[in-house]
């Protein structure tokens, strides 16, 4: 039999040198590991204070440049502090951030906590501007991990735009080799995840250009077929605040006077614009000093929390299912996609829009174009388009 | 309390006296001996385009005369700042061109010193070269430099590249709403900062503590949606400052240190991009396209449109470019490069004259000469104070130029899309 006794006292005479070695040790690390840690947790508090009006600023000061001198294997717990909404906390913790990567990377052979960064940048509940920043940080390390990580990223938050770009040049590759198929496969790709309208423009012209025809008005969930009725007068800038019979109730097969004598009707309209941009003077004629109403019934399979995204020039005021959603008094502003946003809810079934677009005085330079449009879709938080269908029947195009 | 000097918040002309008298009687050269004269903000030492600075250069191209040619960080239509061996600049990049930039350089050199980077909080639409979220020029004291960026974000930055206070105006007052971009410059007056945030959205003025970066008052701008033109500061002919803000159809002035209405003065284009100037006791305003350029006599109270409105001139008025003011000749370039020169006093014609190019860069002038820089990158330089139209130049850069130059140290400071460049050029 093995005296495991005798073994046991001489490992256990080694073990406790060892033990109270190591304690010896870590007994002079850890006060200094903890009051370093006390040190950086402070300053990360006080950085997290600074509000509007530069509130906290001279205390924040203070906390960065505390932070900056902070070790390399700081920066993971910086990172953590930079997934704030708090913009001007951010820039604070960033400048630490900046200055300590900085110091890091100059020194010959850096040393950075590479995997926990990385598991950070891989973390798409993160701030973007945060994971943004650890990319172009491990990018000066590795400056191939950006295009392994895209392929990934077509659904990021941060980084769709990215994949999507990387995704479309490789399919411009395929193409430039005569790979059709290949390329074409790419370029849907692209085209399934893009949520911004240039990139989806783009991925339609490529597709194209490989013999496949997209639809970005379906992809983006504009709204195109409309009843358009107009212009009624209104001088100056009024027609705001003026209310038209189409605010009372939509009928469709009224006749408005309108001022002149003559009657305005409803008109079936549909747009052919890549972008479902509705342009009201060609539609229904120029106008200056007036109002001009849309109308439109989609169809929902089901209840649904959307986004409504629109604009106009002049400016515009919508109401779904009989209930103003929004309303915005600016004048001279110009199409810009996406330029309202407002939550709202489509019902099972039938949704009545109604959208008035007013129209301002003239410009006083006639070289200036006095235009008068709008644009509405309805889309989740990403851009991408809710699921309706549009209930109205077909209209000849502008 | 302070985490900027009070020392630094006098007003510059009194701190130069003081910083002149104490730097002799330790024995050591002013800066402004040694450096020439700063070119600290938007237009220049009295805000107004003009150096006092001579032997300016005449000639100038891309192989000669070209003293140095820094690269820059990002993009940028904001103009540099100089302060005696520092260059001050901003800078934007990114898909949305939320990254910020504030970076120093050496004057003498263009070696960078220092470069801050930063978030911005909401980017803009802008013009695809004409503007872009750093299109604002900084403002500084020499310790201090104070930048705004498109995004709606405020900072301020001491020499030597460390943030001393920042504000996200977007996210205290919603974001800036810009199809142009914001473009509007900061100014500074005494220990105040003024922000003339005027856009789409709900527009307003701010004057903020240049020391803490805390309102001193913020006055709403409701129905001001067209401007991108900056403050302006004028003196009545009692000496009393006041702040005047050039905006969609209307001129305002206000108290400096309340914000309180002093009078007002329409007939402005309803887009206003051009920042007034001032001298001879008076206010000089535009906006273009065909709009009216106008002389207006500060000191008024309510509307003085009839009152004080000394001169209206339909002749040229730019649609971009601020006008200069060089003694007793008011210049304005239009972006077809009609340059007209008008009698400052009386408002009428003295020449006009096309150059070629289109113009976006505001023409900036001294030493008897104003320099007019297409966008192209060429540069005219036209001789002042005469009856009628004296080239005495033409020089390329052989890059764009779409931000106003600057003038130091008997230099030229233009930016190009991608650089800093400084021109000795041949006097």
């Amino acid at each position: 039999m093995v005296n495991l006794t005798e073994k046991r006292t001489c490992g256990d005479g080694l073990l406790k040198f060892t033990r109270v070695f190591c304690r010896l040790l870590l007994g002079l690390y850890f006060p200094y590991v903890s009051a370093a840690d006390q040190t950086i947790d402070e300053a990360i508090r006080v950085i997290e204070q600074v509000g509007p009006g530069a509130t906290g600023s001279e205390s924040a000061r203070r906390a960065c440049d505390q932070l900056a001198h902070a070790e390399a294997q700081t920066l993971p717990r910086l990172l953590i502090a930079l997934d704030t909404p708090n913009i001007v906390a951010a820039n604070w913790f960033r400048i630490a951030f900046d200055q300590i990567a900085d110091r890091e990377l100059a020194k010959p052979n850096p040393q950075l906590p590479q995997a926990e960064l990385e598991q950070y940048l891989r973390d798409s509940t993160r701030h973007g501007r945060a994971r943004r920043l650890t990319l172009t940080l491990l990018q000066r390390v590795d400056p191939t991990l950006r295009n392994r990580l895209l392929p990934d990223w077509l659904d990021d938050p941060e980084f769709r735009r990215d994949a999507v770009n990387y995704v479309l040049s490789q399919g411009d590759r395929e193409k430039e080799e005569r790979r059709t198929d290949p390329a074409r496969r790419h370029y849907e790709n692209g085209f399934r995840h893009a949520r911004e309208s240039d990139q989806v423009l783009q991925a339609v012209d490529r597709l194209k250009s490989v013999g496949q025809d997209m639809d970005a008005v379906a992809h983006m969930g504009f709204v195109n077929r409309w009843w358009l009725v107009g212009p009624f007068p209104a001088p100056e800038t009024t027609g705001f605040h003026a209310k038209f019979p189409p605010e009372k109730s939509v009928d469709l097969a009224a006749e408005y006077d309108a001022g002149d004598r003559s009657k305005l009707r409803w008109k079936l309209h549909q747009s052919t614009n890549a972008l479902g941009e509705v342009n009201l003077i060609q539609a229904i004629g120029p106008a200056s000093e007036a109002v001009g109403y849309a109308f439109a019934e989609i169809d929902s399979a089901h209840e649904q929390s959307v986004q409504l995204r629109c604009s106009a020039d002049d400016n515009i005021s919508v109401w779904l299912n009989e209930r103003q959603v929004l309303a915005r008094e600016q004048w001279l502003n110009g199409t810009r996609l996406d330029r309202f946003v407002t939550p709202v809810t489509l019902q099972q079934g039938l949704n009545r829009i109604l959208v008035k677009i007013c129209q301002g005085p003239p410009h006083t330079n006639p070289e200036a174009p006095n235009s008068w449009k709008f644009q509405l879709r309805f889309c989740d938080e990403t851009g991408g388009a809710a699921p309706f269908r549009n209930g109205l029947p077909l209209a000849k195009t502008e | 309390m302070s985490h900027v000097d009070r020392q630094h918040l006098v007003p510059a002309n009194l701190r130069l006296s003081l910083l002149t008298i104490l730097l002799i009687a330790v024995g050591r050269q002013p800066m402004t001996s040694v450096w020439g004269e700063n070119w600290p903000e938007w237009r220049g030492p009295q805000r107004n385009a003009v150096s006092s600075e001579t032997n300016l250069p005449v000639r100038w191209s891309a192989d000669e005369g070209l003293l140095w040619k820094a690269i820059l960080p990002g993009s940028g239509i904001s103009s540099p700042v100089i302060w005696g061996d520092q260059i001050f600049l901003t800078a934007a990049e990114g898909a949305n061109q939320h990254e910020l930039y504030v970076v120093c350089l050496e004057s003498s050199n263009g070696r960078e010193r220092w470069r801050l980077r930063l978030w911005g909080t909401s980017p803009t639409l802008h013009h695809p070269t004409k503007s872009d979220m750093a299109t604002p020029t900084p403002i500084t004291d020499g310790h201090y430099v104070y930048v705004l960026f498109g995004t709606g974000d405020v900072f301020c930055v001491d020499a030597e590249g460390g943030l001393v206070w920042q504000r996200s105006l977007a996210s205290e007052y919603g974001p800036f709403e810009n199809r142009f971009g914001h473009t509007s410059s900061p100014a500074i007056q005494g220990d105040l900062l003024y922000l003339q945030c005027d856009h789409y959205g709900d527009s307003y003025v701010l004057a903020i503590d240049r020391q803490t970066g805390e309102n001193r008052w913020k006055v709403d701008r409701p129905g001001v949606w067209h401007s991108w033109s900056s403050p302006q500061f004028v003196a009545d002919d009692r000496g009393h400052r006041e702040l005047v803000l050039c905006a969609a159809g209307r001129i305002d002035a206000l108290e400096p240190l309340t914000g309180k209405p002093l009078w007002r003065v329409g007939g402005l284009q309803r887009e206003c991009i051009p920042t007034p100037v001032v001298g001879n006791g008076m206010l000089f305003a535009v906006s273009g396209p065909k709009g009216a350029a106008m002389a207006i006599r500060p000191g008024g109270r309510g509307d003085v449109s009839e009152t004080h409105v000394l001169w209206r001139s339909l002749r040229g008025s730019p649609y971009v470019p601020s006008p200069v003011l060089l003694g007793d000749e008011y210049y304005l370039v239009d972006d077809q490069g009609i340059v007209t020169c008008l009698d400052a006093h009386s408002g009428k014609l003295i020449w006009q004259n096309r150059l070629r190019g289109v113009f976006t860069a505001s023409p900036i002038a001294g030493d008897g000469k104003v320099y007019f820089t297409s966008d192209d990158g060429e540069t005219i330089v036209v001789k002042g104070g005469e009856k009628t139209y004296v080239e005495m130049a033409r020089n390329a850069l052989g890059e764009p130029v779409y931000a106003s130059g600057a003038i130091s140290q008997g230099r030229l400071f233009y930016r190009t899309p991608r650089a800093l460049v400084c021109l000795g050029g041949v006097r």
